[in-house]
């Protein structure tokens, strides 16, 4: 044990240390909540990837590659798709919120539809659908403590320490905001995919050449991939790829790194650094789900595959390695989590509605992280056996904030009365239909809730752009808003004069 | 707001934008998403290359929007988009 959580104690000693060293002050709330909109691609690659793959990607998805075989691989499909719809968005979002100091998801659709409520309700469903994933996150570092105490803790003693560590790395999160985040970042990111990936990497290798493990010794079942006449459906593949591309960016943790760069180019330049990351970490992670499934016990606890071979490979000290590893990937997750719900606390909610100062806002997220913080802790300490269940049904409704965050930033057309009214009509059908047959719909050939609900959501929202016309007022006000990308787009490329917003 | 009209800074910007990287963007959905080409690989253990067909079918789809991206990225930075 000395080994295992020494390793622990010596990584989350060098993360603070980094911190104390960065020397963070936060002049104001922009600083704060976006860490002064001053990270360039190599920081924003590596915070990006660190808030994307949670510690859970080494239990849940490495759990799934050894129990289920190359289904999993959907996960690496749409975590790719997911960034070219970045680089597709980097521009508009980042001009915007640079020209109009934007620090959050929903100052964002405040804009675009210049309506202060839908606002408050992206910062709410943006919120409540996060709880249930932060409270996941914490309690899945009870499996890790439960590994690194190799037994001598029971899962409710190992849940309580990895809430108590994660709960007081907080304490940097809260005071130093988004810089914070950002930093230590890097830091964790480095740990978990490019140290990651060679540890798996490594273990592939031990399994192939030391054990006799291959593709070959694969039961066939592990091959199969939802198709025509599957009990899932056909479509439940596609609609698992399709919501979790475009999914990505409603989470308010993920949205907020567009507005943490220092320009168009370090967002642009951060996705290329980011996929080819992404690409060997998430192959490696899945090709030795797979192939570990053939370890002894790994059939009998698929989730602990990653814990079970690091021992069995490389002793006590890979362990420790192992348990550094889930450590950076979990609190880079929990960190952006906490430091962008704080932040929307303050700016979307209680700043949507009272007049604050900059000193104000900062003190309200701070004080808002750290209920929040609480709040999970607390949660994450109970037993709460719907939890996982309601985590994945908060997503089939948090990606109905894709249709007026897409179309918003892509089409001049569209209206607030059909953003909130199809964001409405979109959540409630996903959860109506997500209540009567969770997980997928037999009768849409294998279509998730959240995919249906975004149909709902599409046909309220573009129906809404017909029938309700934009006012003249309103179409000039739209039109300025893309005119300034184009005009910032062609003032890069002729190195001209930069139009400033109105 | 400015001194061009919309249309005007459309027709600039579009003519600065190769459209091969468009066009490489649409493949990459395609190929991740239409179900047709994973239903083909469904259960399909042949190796290709060494890899099994339905897990060679992922990594290439997924090696094809990373390149996408990658290679949009330069042209862009050639084309001065990043200026």
């Amino acid at each position: 044990m000395l080994i295992t959580f020494g390793s622990i104690a010596v990584f989350f000693a060098v993360i603070v240390i980094i911190l104390q060293l960065s020397g963070i002050r936060d002049r104001n709330f922009t600083e704060y909540a976006v860490g002064g909109r001053s990270f360039g691609p190599n920081y924003q690659a590596m915070s990006f990837l660190n808030t994307w793959y949670p510690g859970a990607m080494f239990t849940a998805f490495g759990g799934m590659a050894a129990s289920a075989g190359v289904i999993s691989f959907y996960v690496l499909s749409y975590s790719l798709l997911t960034v070219v719809l970045m680089y597709l968005m980097a521009r508009p979002v980042w001009v915007w919120g640079k020209a109009f100091d934007l620090r959050t998801q929903p100052d964002l659709l405040a804009l675009r539809f210049n309506s202060r409520h839908i606002k408050t309700i992206a910062a709410v469903i943006g919120i409540v659908s996060g709880i249930p994933w932060l409270v996941l996150g914490m309690q899945a570092l009870g499996t890790l403590f439960q590994h690194m105490s190799l037994g001598a803790l029971t899962l409710s003693q190992a849940v309580i320490v990895g809430v108590a560590v994660i709960a007081f790395r907080q304490i940097w999160t809260v005071r130093m905001g988004m810089r914070g985040v950002v930093i230590s970042d890097f830091a964790q990111g480095v740990v978990a995919y490019i140290v990651g990936s060679a540890v798996l990497i490594g273990l592939i290798v031990w399994m192939i050449v030391s054990q006799g493990i291959t593709f070959a010794s694969l039961d066939e079942r592990m091959f199969a991939i939802p198709s025509v006449g599957s009990k899932e459906g056909p479509l439940y593949m596609f609609s698992l790829i399709l919501t979790g591309a475009i999914g990505g960016w409603c989470w308010p943790y993920i949205f907020v790194r567009l507005f943490t760069a220092d320009g168009v180019r370090s967002l642009k330049q951060s996705a290329a650094i980011a996929v080819p990351l992404s690409l060997v970490f998430c192959v490696a992670l899945l090709i030795f789900g797979m192939l570990a499934s053939q370890v002894p016990g790994v059939s009998a606890q698929p989730n602990d595959v990653w814990f079970i071979v690091s021992l069995e490979a490389g002793g006590l000290w890979l362990l420790g390695l192992a348990g550094v590893i889930v450590l950076a990937a979990s609190m880079g997750h929990t960190d952006g989590n906490i430091q962008a719900t704080g932040a929307q606390i303050a700016n979307d909610l209680i700043g949507n509605y009272w007049s604050l100062d900059q000193k104000q806002l900062i003190v309200i997220a701070k004080v808002g992280m750290l209920l929040l913080t609480l709040l999970s802790s607390w949660l994450a300490c109970m037993e709460l056996p719907a939890l996982f269940q309601l985590a994945v049904r908060a997503y089939q409704g948090i990606i109905q904030l894709a249709v007026p965050q897409f179309l918003g930033i892509f089409w001049t057309r569209g209206n607030k009365y059909g953003a909130i009214g199809g964001m409405v009509a979109g959540f409630v059908t996903a959860v109506v239909l997500e209540l009567a047959s969770p997980g997928y719909l037999p009768w849409a050939y294998g279509l998730t809730s959240g995919a249906i609900g975004l149909v709902v959501n599409l046909a309220v929202y573009v129906g809404a752009a017909y029938l309700v016309p934009q006012s003249r007022e309103e179409r000039r006000r739209v039109e300025a808003l893309f005119a300034l990308v184009e005009e910032r787009r062609a003032g890069a490329q002729s190195g001209g004069t930069v139009v400033q917003p109105a | 707001m400015g001194g061009c009209t919309m249309p005007e800074i459309r027709t600039r910007t579009r003519r600065a934008q190769p459209r091969w990287i468009a066009a490489w963007f649409i493949v990459d959905a395609v190929v991740a998403l239409a179900p047709p080409l994973y239903w083909y690989f469904d259960g399909k253990a042949d190796p290709i290359l060494g890899v099994p067909a339905a897990v060679l079918y992922f990594i290439a789809v997924s090696t094809c929007i990373a390149a996408s991206i990658v290679a949009a990225y330069f042209a862009d930075a050639q084309s001065g988009e990043l200026a």
